[in-house]
């Protein structure tokens, strides 16, 4: 049976036409899970009967045992619908925001997205947030209503209310896309039930049902009622319609193939000439062209090491084939071209563009990396991250002998998931590893304890930034030997150009004119928007403020150099520095080269820089999660109490049937016992989330001690140093 | 007949003063460069009539040390040299050149030298503006150390029997723990680490570090220093000599 189905599948591809790639976006417990499953369940590889319980995407135990997605896996699903049969490459996508990374990156592979909505919750605002990622790459969402029976054993509601709850969720959808979209896509894309763009059903009972569907099959609300009253037959209501009818008839419908889809999305997606042959090949999703792929994810196979999972956009990789990884000038051979089908691995010898191929023998191939049988392609656009590593703990074997295997287990963990940092530090030779949040850490360590290896772990501690709230200088600081003076100014660098400075809008290797255009736009002097010095990716900025100064050419990279150092280990803390504009202001070198080194400008830039910063109201940011709790009414207060008992706001509060949905923000240096006094608080009927929000100063009334603890964890003296030590006069 | 033009007669008067025994004023600070200087033209048979030092009373001189002034006669002593020291009060380094000038006008008169000698390295900055000096007073200018390869000659310093201390450092990469260290065949090890590291001259040409000569074959006898301050703020130090005297 499924042997047949990959010769099939192998058989249709050839006609692009009868080719979808789609991931599923959901919000935490919405039934993403379970709706995957149903459908895997419709495509032969496992048999309906298991596919409720299976969960045979959860592949990992940890999973499993927590009941959520946290790798993605690719599955491919054969559908017919009108006598044409059609391929469909599943992607399946992590809704928590811890790992957004990984959504991002699954996102580049697809061209349309199923959104999944609890009928009763709602849209929820990581539902939002991925959505929105989704339409920011241009893939086409449509919207899958789950639970429905909810809406009719826990609320009750009859018919004509329920029509009216749908539309409710169904305009809150539309409303993303009204927000989020394109301009071109905003009305293009907006959903409705008459298109067959939404669905609705219950994954659990396997049934489910669009416009379509109805049509077809004289289906009803009145049917759903009726299955779930007294006496009547759910199992019915699913044979009769299936839910991966509802669903795979949607995305055949309404999401491209990969031919349609690559001729708008690679324009928004890959920053090359469009009109060279590599363009074209990747506009026409071309067989015949180079072949290009773009890596969305890398698992490690126990048996046959990494696995690099991507979309081949263009040309044809069979097994064998060299290939040139461009973001790291390497090669690889690639051993052999398999397909996903659940957890299993199909070997299928070759594919063609607009495939989901899993490659093997690409060992140092990594995450968001690009694949191309020609050299020097521009490759895809790194993908954007939404979060950047909060929180870590260090690790040691607990046995000194394990350390070898502990090495190996980390490397296979950061290799499959590159939003876990990994560092090793240099002096007391701790192995670090950073995360978006508690959760995230909780599930690596358990990964490294489920490759046997027993690991101490310390307390997880916070990382910090700083940042300036005034401007200040010009100052001057002189070399060490004295003979070089450094004039540095420094201000408060605009949040969208340090935003886009962080993401890669803005960086060095991008054309001059275009970079002084934004930075223009964004209100920059027009001479300073031509003089960028460095974009630190920290989202810090240097200007050249210099006018008509001797060796500043060659004196670039010194200065950089201690710049770099002073936004590596800020004047506070020594935590990272975020959203400084520094002006090198002017410059009075020495007139011998051998007295303008680096051993002299580093330090007196990381000087200047340091003591203007000091002179500029400096201050701690600390990083804020917002949290999401469920909870029955009659929580709400313990909720709300644990919450502001942890520095903590309440921001909002709605009540979706019984249940009553709290979100609020806290500091992450708050949540490393949420869980047990959550728990607590609530008898454990608490459901609840974080994700992390923003960088938020910490407050005055503990500041000194916060910058006191984490200098005395490095060994720093507890006071912060006062500017004159870093400012010289003439 | 056979007429050089300047360029060659300047070559073949070099080269036929490689063979002469000139007399020199060494421009001396009491580091080991200026000091390994006059042991290494000595040994080409040069005679070191007297030593001429400049010390500037600021600290961001351009051209020369600011270093321990009055133990540096300790040295002048042990080696049996007389010495001519001038202060200048400023950091223009124009001032300082036209200092030196005079004290070079001063030895050729006292002293009748035929030239100079210094312990440059690398610097053109210091070489061009000795040349200059030279020219504009007729005196040949004797740089025996000029682009010697770097480790080696630490390492040659060494083994001539050279003992220096730091007494100041300035540079990225060097820190308190080197002020008043005698510097020994490990601690080089180090230093080669840390330039590379730091981007800094191994030898502190760029001024990145400074040394005093406290023994060595020139000197009839050690000076041993009894008294000092280091001075350290974090970004520079110095080892300061109060009191010292020659063994001997």
């Amino acid at each position: 049976m499924k042997f047949k189905a990959t010769d099939q599948i192998l058989s249709i591809i050839g006609n692009k036409k009868n080719i979808r790639n789609f991931g599923v976006i959901a919000h935490v417990d919405h039934g993403k899970t379970t709706m995957s499953d149903s459908l895997l369940a419709s495509s032969g590889i496992i048999s309906p009967s298991v596919a409720g319980q299976a969960l045979a995407l959860d592949s990992m135990k940890l999973e499993q045992d927590r009941q959520m997605t946290i790798v993605q896996a690719n599955v491919t699903l054969l559908y017919e619908q009108n006598g044409e049969e059609y391929v469909i490459n599943m992607i399946d996508t992590p809704g928590h925001i811890d790992f957004t990374g990984r959504v991002t990156r699954s996102l580049r592979a697809i061209d349309g997205a199923v959104v999944v909505s609890d009928s009763v919750e709602g849209i929820m605002t990581q539902t939002e947030t991925v959505t929105r990622q989704a339409l920011e790459e241009r893939v086409r969402p449509v919207l899958y209503i789950n639970k429905i029976d909810r809406l009719i054993k826990e609320l009750r509601l009859p018919p004509e209310k329920m029509q009216e709850w749908l539309l409710e969720i169904i305009t809150n959808f539309n409303r993303l896309i009204d927000i989020y979209a394109e301009p071109e896509y905003k009305e293009k894309w907006k959903v409705s039930i008459q298109d067959g763009s939404v669905s609705f059903g219950s994954a659990k009972d396997k049934w489910g049902f669009n416009a379509d569907v109805m049509k077809k099959k004289g289906i009803s609300f009145k049917d759903i009622y009726e299955a779930y009253s007294e006496g009547g037959d759910v199992k019915k209501l699913a044979e009769k319609a299936p839910l991966y009818d509802a669903v795979l008839g949607m995305v055949v419908k309404h999401h491209p193939s990969p031919d349609v889809a690559q001729k708008y999305r690679i324009p928004k997606i890959w920053k090359g000439d469009l009109d060279s042959d590599i363009g074209k090949a990747l506009l026409n999703c071309d067989d015949n062209g180079p072949t290009v792929m773009m890596i969305v994810n890398m698992t490690v196979d126990p048996a046959a090491g990494p696995v690099a999972i991507g979309r081949l956009f263009s040309g044809r990789i069979k097994d064998g084939d060299r290939i040139h990884l461009i973001d790291t000038k390497r090669e690889g051979r690639v051993q052999s071209v398999n397909f996903f089908m659940g957890n299993q691995r199909e070997m299928v010898g070759q594919l063609a563009a607009g495939n989901i191929p899993a490659l093997l023998g690409l060992e140092h191939a990594r995450a968001g990396q690009t694949l191309s049988s020609v050299a020097g392609i521009p490759a895809f656009e790194g993908i954007q991250y939404v979060s950047e590593p909060v929180v870590q703990i260090a690790v040691e074997p607990k046995h000194p002998k394990d350390l070898p295997r502990l090495v190996e287990a980390l490397n296979r963990i950061t290799i499959e998931d590159p939003n876990l940092v990994v560092k090793i530090n240099e002096e007391s030779g701790e192995t670090v590893i950073a995360g978006m949040g508690v959760l995230h850490l909780e599930i690596a360590t358990a990964l490294i304890a489920d490759a046997k290896v027993d690991i101490v772990t310390s307390q997880p501690l916070i990382n910090y930034r700083e940042t300036i709230r005034a401007g200040a200088g010009p100052i001057m600081s002189k070399s060490p030997n004295r003979h070089n003076k450094i004039f540095m100014k420094v201000e408060p660098l605009d949040e969208k150009i340090a935003e886009m400075i962080r993401n890669g809008t803005l960086n060095e290797y991008k054309d001059k004119k275009e970079v002084a255009k934004i930075l223009k736009d964004a209100g920059w002097d027009g001479d300073e928007a031509k003089r960028v010095m460095r974009f630190d990716i920290r989202g810090n900025v240097m200007v050249d403020g210099t006018k008509g100064v001797q060796f500043v050419g060659e004196s670039t990279d010194s200065i950089l150099s201690g710049f770099e150092d002073s936004v590596k280990e800020g004047p506070l803390a020594r935590e990272q520095v975020r959203g400084c504009k520094f002006t090198f202001h002017h410059f009075v070198p020495h007139e011998d080269p051998a007295h303008r080194g680096l051993s002299q400008l580093g330090p007196a830039a990381r000087r200047a820089c340091t003591g203007v910063m000091l002179l500029s109201n400096p201050v701690l940011l600390e990083p804020t999660l917002g949290i999401e709790v469920r909870v029955p009414q009659e929580m709400i207060g313990n909720v709300a109490g644990v919450i502001s008992g942890k520095r903590g706001k309440v921001l909002n509060m709605e009540q979706k049937g019984v249940i009553h949905i709290i979100s609020g923000e806290l500091p992450a240096s708050e949540t490393f016992d949420l869980s047990e006094i959550m728990r607590g608080q609530t008898a454990g009927r608490a459901m609840w989330n974080t994700h992390f929000k923003a960088w938020t100063p910490v407050p005055n009334s503990i500041l000194t001690k916060v910058i006191g603890d984490i200098r005395k964890r490095k060994g720093l003296a507890p006071e912060v140093p006062t500017p004159d030590e870093y400012v010289d006069s003439e | 007949m056979f007429k050089p033009c300047e360029y060659t007669r300047k070559k073949l008067i070099d080269w036929i003063y490689c063979e002469l025994e000139l007399k020199l004023a060494s421009l001396f600070s009491g580091g080991k460069d200026s000091t390994y200087a006059i042991y290494r033209a000595r040994q080409e048979g040069h005679d070191i009539e007297c030593l001429v030092s400049i010390f500037p009373k600021s600290e961001e001189s351009h051209l020369l040390h600011y270093p321990n002034i009055a133990v540096t006669s300790l040295q002048a002593k042990s080696m049996q040299i007389p010495q001519i020291v001038a202060h200048t009060d400023t950091s223009d380094s124009q001032t300082e050149l036209d200092e030196l000038q005079n004290l070079l006008e001063k030895a050729k008169r006292n002293f009748g030298i035929d030239g100079i000698v210094h312990g440059g390295l690398f610097s053109n900055y210091q070489r061009i503006r000795f040349e200059k000096i030279g020219s504009n007073l007729d005196l040949k200018i004797i740089s025996p150390l000029w682009h010697i390869d770097q480790k080696n000659y630490m390492r040659e310093l060494l083994e001539s029997k050279f003992k220096f201390i730091v007494t100041s450092v300035t540079s990225a990469g060097l820190d308190q723990i080197w002020l008043g260290r005698e510097i020994t065949l490990e601690d080089m090890e180090e230093l080669v680490k840390l330039s590379v590291k730091h981007g800094f001259n191994l030898t502190f040409e760029g001024g990145e570090a400074e040394t005093f000569v406290i023994d060595c074959p020139l000197f009839y006898s050690p000076i041993r220093i009894l008294k000092a301050n280091k001075i350290w703020d974090g970004y520079r130090g110095r080892f300061e000599i109060t009191e010292a005297v020659l063994e001997k």
